[in-house]
């Protein structure tokens, strides 16, 4: 398999993935993406859609993964390829040589050389036009569903969404089913058209349609389905519901889950004081040579009589001008870190340099003891908790939660990000004994987070009132509220809303007048 | 014989003096306060979770709400904090508007508090005049932004355009009259003695203390720390600034308006020196539509008219929303040291320690 071109349709949103996933052929501009003069046989720099101009053959293979990736990882689906089937009948490589022996014979006035030294691209195969999106038709004969759509009536609540994401888009104003899944790629309710779902998504997705038609609120959500429904399941909602108002099966709708803020191995502090011993050898050593070259060519000039030379100069070596083009975590080899790690030991389990600043991740155990080092430390000498602060992990394996303390060491004007992760009821020594300014710090962790801290003075929920239920900054808390809705109190046939109104109205004070119907 | 009994009342959350809806829990023996417990929490809006539920360019706009007399710090903030998070490199002039703005807008948070704090221990007519300056500036924003108060000044990699025609003109003309008004508000204060005798000597802080509860801005400038975060981690374009940091060693009430009328005069400074060197060139950096992170945590501090502001992300792969986003808010942390201030001290003092502080309760809750 190769790729022997690959341009952009319209619709592109400008997003980046391409070009993180290909630079090579990928070009990304303010406003639009391009394929990459260098990497396209007519040199020209736009999205190839007119021209389709084809990519240099020497990319044909070895950039093919990274096309493929780039395709597919597209969240539009507009870049499109021309894939060879046949690897071995592929135009050869481009025979760079021959044709600028070509030219030259062309402008010496040579016959051309025989075609067969140099098969022109025509000779090969017609490609087969392999469209990203587009797999090979899945077995027909599986249960699957063919068709979905939604009819009138449509509450847009956002359930069918959260069920199956793939297949239903919620808008302000209404519910779509998705392009990604249709035949015809349209965005639509699909009411009047009904047209039918890709066979594969049909198969795979069957379930959360399913699940999302069950969910409906109004029951709009419509489906045809080939072949045997599989016995519906309980739907696991359920148990969720039981549990009070404020919580929603965080592992069933998975969208937003992170696992672990990025981290680093550990550095080996000896690895990094042998490297670091070798760079300041060599260093001498490159000057002891600068200077001797020096004396000997003092002497030589003195000997010739000429001009003594200049007398070198040693280099200082640079200072990191604070890039921040790379917040890639690095290994370890600031000197705070590293004596945390002399003074710790094994109870540090991490510690790298990210963007300009320091993490150290301790154990939790531990977290007092480390607090009292960075206080009272002669080297590390850190007088203020700036921030203290924590962050819910639910999908994390081993812990629930990290709690950062953000040190600010002002006379030696730097920063410093401790770190702890803990299990949900795991109670944590509290820093106000070291750090007096952790007081509130940690009573807003409690109210947002439900975190507990030992001998904190005053545990009490700060911001929320008292006996306020949950703990609204856990990722199992809705991000949304209920919104306003506009009751409209024509389509309330059974005037339970009505009624209900009315009389929060009345006991309000208000005098609600009832809308006469049409 | 007299028996004496100790008091319990609430000052606010309905209070002129405690701008806002503070409630400040006081056990008084006759006028001297025995115990002061901050009750806070009465404008508390989620905005930390809110944000999780916003993109980067949305959540800007609830950072307009939080410290709202000083917004253009806030939108600062935040931009910086997540330009540090994807590693956005902002045009010069950007950094330079972006410095000019951030100090008019220090200069009009101080004129505010400068206003206010005059008024709840008595001083009518600073209010007056100082609101009359604080027009002049919400004029340039209004001018730069279209907003005076909720500005959302700045854009993500840069500003969304370059100044308006006129706008440096409207600065200068500014410039040349503000000294003379600050020195205006100096006849009237500094060497009054009735501001000085409800100011010099009140709601006194020493620096150990300050740094132990994690006070900063003037409050511990005045108290002596020369900590000021514009000077020791630079950001925008105040490495290249020439400025001093005021400070005083007395601690207390009087050295904080001290402090802040210097400050106003090393703002005046940047302001001279960003409108004379604003460099030419874009204002805006090349950056995607879409901004995606990978995992990463980032804190980016600035120095906000009430101390260190500090923005705290956590990004998220493949997502175009903070994982978590925390605000270390100024007021939040200095408010912690109004016990501290206040215990034996008199009641008619506490209202000067909350208006000294500098507070906002819409930054303090959130």
């Amino acid at each position: 398999m190769a790729i022997t071109k690959v341009w952009i349709e319209e619709g592109c949103i400008v997003c980046n993935a391409c070009e993180a996933e290909c630079p090579d052929v990928f070009l990304v501009t303010a406003d639009s993406c391009h394929i990459k003069a260098d990497s396209r046989v007519d040199g020209k720099q736009d999205e190839n859609l007119v021209a389709k101009s084809e990519l240099k053959a020497d990319l044909h293979r070895s950039l093919e993964d990274a096309i493929v990736a780039a395709a597919a990882g597209c969240p539009v689906n507009v870049i499109k390829y021309e894939q060879v089937a046949n690897a071995a009948e592929a135009p050869a490589a481009p025979p760079v040589d021959a044709e600028i022996d070509a030219a030259l014979g062309k402008a010496l006035g040579a016959p051309e050389p025989a075609p067969s030294a140099a098969p022109a691209p025509a000779a090969a195969p017609a490609p087969a036009v392999v469209a990203a999106a587009q797999a090979p038709e899945a077995a027909t004969d599986k249960p699957r569903i063919t068709k979905v759509w939604i009819e009138e009536g449509c509450i847009v609540c956002n359930a069918c969404e959260a069920d199956s994401p793939e297949v239903f888009r919620v808008t302000e104003t209404t519910c779509m089913i998705k392009p990604g899944v249709r035949l015809d790629g349209k965005e639509t309710e699909n009411r009047q058209e009904k047209n039918g779902l890709k066979p594969e998504d049909g198969e795979r997705l069957m379930d959360s349609i399913i699940a999302a038609a069950k969910g409906c609120p109004v029951n709009v959500i419509k489906y045809d389905v080939f072949g045997n429904v599989p016995a519906a399941e309980e739907a696991p909602a359920a148990a969720a519901a039981d549990s009070g108002p404020y919580v929603y099966d965080y592992k069933a709708a998975p969208n937003r889950q992170v696992a672990m803020p990025k981290t680093a191995p550990l550095a080996s502090f000896h690895a990094y004081e042998a490297e670091q011993k070798a760079l300041a050898e060599a260093d001498e050593a490159k000057w002891q040579k600068q200077l001797a070259d020096f004396e000997t060519a003092k002497a030589k000039a003195a000997a010739e009589g000429k001009d003594a030379p200049k007398p070198p100069v040693r280099a200082v070596p640079r200072k990191d001008d604070n890039d921040l083009k790379f917040p890639a975590p690095t290994d370890a080899k600031d000197p705070d870190l590293l004596r945390l790690h002399a003074l710790l030991g094994d109870k540090v389990s991490q510690s790298f340099e990210q963007a300009g600043e320091l993490t150290c991740q301790v154990h939790p155990d531990c977290i007092l003891e480390t607090l009292m080092l960075c206080r009272g430390d002669h080297e590390l000498n850190y007088e203020m908790l700036a921030d203290q602060t924590a962050t819910h992990y639910p999908a994390a394996e081993g812990f629930d939660f990290s709690i950062v303390y953000h040190l600010t060491s002002i006379a030696r004007r730097k920063r410093l990000r401790l770190r702890v992760l803990v299990k949900e009821g795991q109670v944590v020594d509290s820093a106000t004994q070291v750090y007096p300014s952790a007081n509130w710090m940690e009573r807003e962790i409690w109210d947002m987070l439900g975190i507990r801290f030992e001998n904190h003075p005053d545990l009490t929920r700060i911001l929320c009132p008292e006996g306020w239920e949950g703990f609204p900054l856990r990722k199992e808390y809705p991000t949304l509220g209920w919104g306003q809705r506009d009751i409209d109190f024509r389509e309330d046939r059974a005037g339970v809303v009505m009624r209900m109104a009315m009389e929060k109205a009345g006991q309000m004070g208000i005098n609600l007048v009832v809308p006469k119907a049409d | 014989m007299f028996k004496t009994e100790e008091m319990e009342i609430n000052l606010g959350p309905q209070h002129p003096s405690t701008h806002g809806v503070l409630r400040v829990k006081l056990r008084l023996d006759g006028e001297t306060v025995v115990k002061c417990t901050p009750i806070i929490g009465y404008l508390h809006r989620g905005v930390e979770k809110i944000c999780e539920d916003k993109t980067y360019f949305q959540g800007q706009v609830w950072t307009d709400r939080m410290d709202y007399v000083a917004s253009v710090s806030n939108n600062l903030g935040w931009a910086e904090g997540v330009e540090k998070l994807f590693g956005i490199t902002v045009p010069r002039r950007a950094h330079y508007i972006r410095t000019m703005l951030t100090e008019l807008n220090r200069l009009s948070s101080h004129l505010l508090w400068l206003g206010t704090h005059a008024l709840d221990i008595g001083a009518m007519t600073v209010f007056l005049y100082a609101f009359r300056e604080r027009e002049q500036i919400l004029d340039c924003f209004e001018a730069f932004c279209g907003a005076r108060l909720t500005t959302t000044a700045f854009r993500i990699g840069g500003l969304r355009e370059d100044l308006p025609p006129g706008f440096i003109k409207q600065v200068q003309a500014f410039q040349d009259r503000f000294l003379d008004c600050l020195d205006e508000y100096e006849t009237l204060l500094t060497e009054n003695r009735i501001w000085k005798k409800r100011t010099v000597g009140v709601a006194l802080l020493n620096a150990d203390d300050a740094i132990a509860l994690g006070v900063t801005g003037p409050v511990l400038r005045a108290a002596g720390n020369p900590y000021d975060i514009r000077k020791a981690f630079p950001y925008a374009a105040y490495a290249e600034m020439q400025f001093d940091v005021p400070t005083r060693t007395a601690g207390d009430t009087y050295a904080r308006y001290q402090v802040r009328l210097e400050e106003m005069r090393q703002s005046h400074r940047i302001i001279q020196q960003c409108v004379d060197g604003l460099p030419e060139g874009p204002v805006m950096a090349k950056l995607p539509k879409v901004l995606k992170s990978e995992v990463n945590e980032v804190y980016h501090a600035i120095e906000a008219p009430k101390g260190e502001l500090g923005y705290y992300f956590v990004g998220e792969k493949g997502s175009q929303n903070p994982y978590r986003m925390h605000v270390r808010a100024p007021s939040f942390v200095n408010l912690q040291a109004l016990p501290k201030m206040t215990e034996g001290k008199l009641l008619a003092d506490v209202i000067a320690a909350i208006g000294t502080l500098d507070v906002v309760l819409g930054e303090v809750d959130r």
